[in-house]
């Protein structure tokens, strides 16, 4: 499913963990593709919205490695 | 010589292994992958190596005559004060999931807000798992990585700090000695303790409403009503079948009669459990939330100092749909009070349960 960033949501980026899955969302107006399990979950926090069907999106699959921690 | 308990020292995985099986690596620059965790008991992890023999078998004797190491395991508890960087640390392996957010990156860009949410188990059965470690002087080294936690409790007693519990459940995998040099040693890999704000029971902000619509609310501290409060989380883990054939997870890697070590650690089950006592003021509603099993929305809300602008350091401990399962009256200092147990509820519509919002200046639990 495609998901997007609520309107009313104040910033441009939410870092995700569900168990040992890590998930990261940039950009406003940017459509994300998650699987209907992880949208679900995401929509239920808030920050997210369902977007149309016909809005090309980013998929987001796991994070599979680490990654390099962000600076402050 | 004799090696004083007053030595001990923990350290914990900054973030998460990667997975369950993969043990969290020192590093000797910024960020460091390990932090110092200061706890008030006294007790080291309970490792349990398990053996099986051939007694019964036909060996000729009553005693048996082989044994060999079956598997091994971990268990620990730990207890802490309550912090806003650290308890981050606990509630993400108790609770299962966290999301990340600034809520204001422009204005206050050193404010961050995590939300934790129970474990979705359409989406994965396994917890974050951490990687810990103890030292006691000379005596005791070990490193044990893929650490889940099976229950945390935080619980305000009095005005002073507020308690946390942890029960840890390992891998078994115990490294010995672990790799951790302690700074200020040259080339240390374990950084000094980071400074901690902490909450207290004179911060709480305890109140009950109608669920959703917050209506109704009883506000327990406008008239200093609450004496205790606690919520527990506990997770049932699928210990013995974290045990797997085929995995080749030894002790030793390298010997494959070192015994099994678990190559996972699944969540069967999670519950929240809350207690509070207030005390009885004439015509309490209590009893008749629990008679009419009212559907509730329970928070607990701790704040600390300032961080900038309008944001505090902050813990809020939210149950969304529940419902009392018991309330009884007591004696407390000659006062009547009342003993009330939450019972946490599923709302299918909305999804909602129990949630932890941590404010704070931690940019992430994850990275």
């Amino acid at each position: 499913m495609k998901i997007e960033f609520a309107p009313d949501f104040p910033g441009n980026d939410v870092e995700m963990l569900i168990g040992d899955q890590r998930f990261e969302f940039h950009g406003r107006g940017t459509p994300f593709e998650v699987s209907e399990e992880v949208g679900a979950y995401c929509l239920r926090l808030g920050y997210f919205v369902a977007t149309p069907t016909e809005a090309p999106a980013v998929a987001v699959a796991p994070t599979a490695q680490e990654v390099a921690p962000r600076k402050k | 010589m004799p090696v004083g308990i007053q030595q001990r020292s923990y350290y914990m995985s900054r973030i998460p292994q990667a997975d369950y099986r993969t043990k969290k690596p020192f590093n000797t620059s910024a960020p460091y992958n390990f932090v110092r965790i200061l706890v008030e008991d006294k007790d080291l992890a309970n490792y349990q190596p398990e053996t099986r023999d051939d007694k019964g078998y036909s060996t000729g004797s009553y005693f048996a005559s082989d044994v060999y190491l079956f598997r091994h395991g971990l268990s620990s508890t730990k207890r802490f004060d309550v912090s806003s960087d650290q308890i981050g640390r606990w509630l993400l392996p108790a609770m299962g999931a966290v999301a990340t957010t600034q809520p204001d990156a422009g204005g206050n860009p050193t404010v961050y807000k995590h939300v934790f949410t129970p474990l979705d188990p359409n989406v994965t059965l396994q917890p974050p798992a951490y990687t810990f470690g103890e030292k006691l002087g000379g005596g005791v080294d070990h490193l044990f990585p893929s650490i889940c936690v099976k229950k945390l409790r935080i619980s305000g007693e009095d005005v002073g700090r507020v308690k946390g519990e942890v029960d840890l459940i390992g891998s078994g995998k115990r490294i010995d000695p672990s790799g951790a040099i302690f700074s200020p040693t040259a080339s240390f890999n374990i950084p000094g303790f980071a400074s901690q704000v902490y909450f207290a029971g004179s911060q709480l902000a305890l109140r009950v409403a109608d669920e959703t619509s917050l209506a109704n609310p009883i506000n327990y501290c406008s008239n200093l009503r609450v004496n205790t409060w606690s919520v527990e989380i506990n997770r049932t883990l699928a210990e013995d079948a974290g045990y797997r054939q085929c995995a080749g997870d030894f002790q030793d890697s390298a010997d494959p009669d070192s015994g099994a070590v678990r190559s996972e650690l699944l969540q069967t089950d999670f519950d929240v459990v809350i207690n509070f006592q207030v005390r009885v003021e004439s015509g309490s509603a209590e009893y008749t939330a629990l008679q009419t099993q009212k559907k509730l929305d329970w928070k607990a809300d701790l704040t600390g100092k300032l961080i900038s602008g309008i944001y505090n350091h902050k813990l809020t401990l939210n149950s969304l749909f529940s419902a009392y399962k018991a309330v009884q009256v007591g004696n407390q200092d000659d006062l009547a009070v009342f003993n009330i147990e939450v019972k946490q509820l599923f709302n299918s519509s909305t999804g909602n349960s129990f949630k932890a919002e941590l404010i704070n200046t931690t940019a992430s639990y994850v990275v």
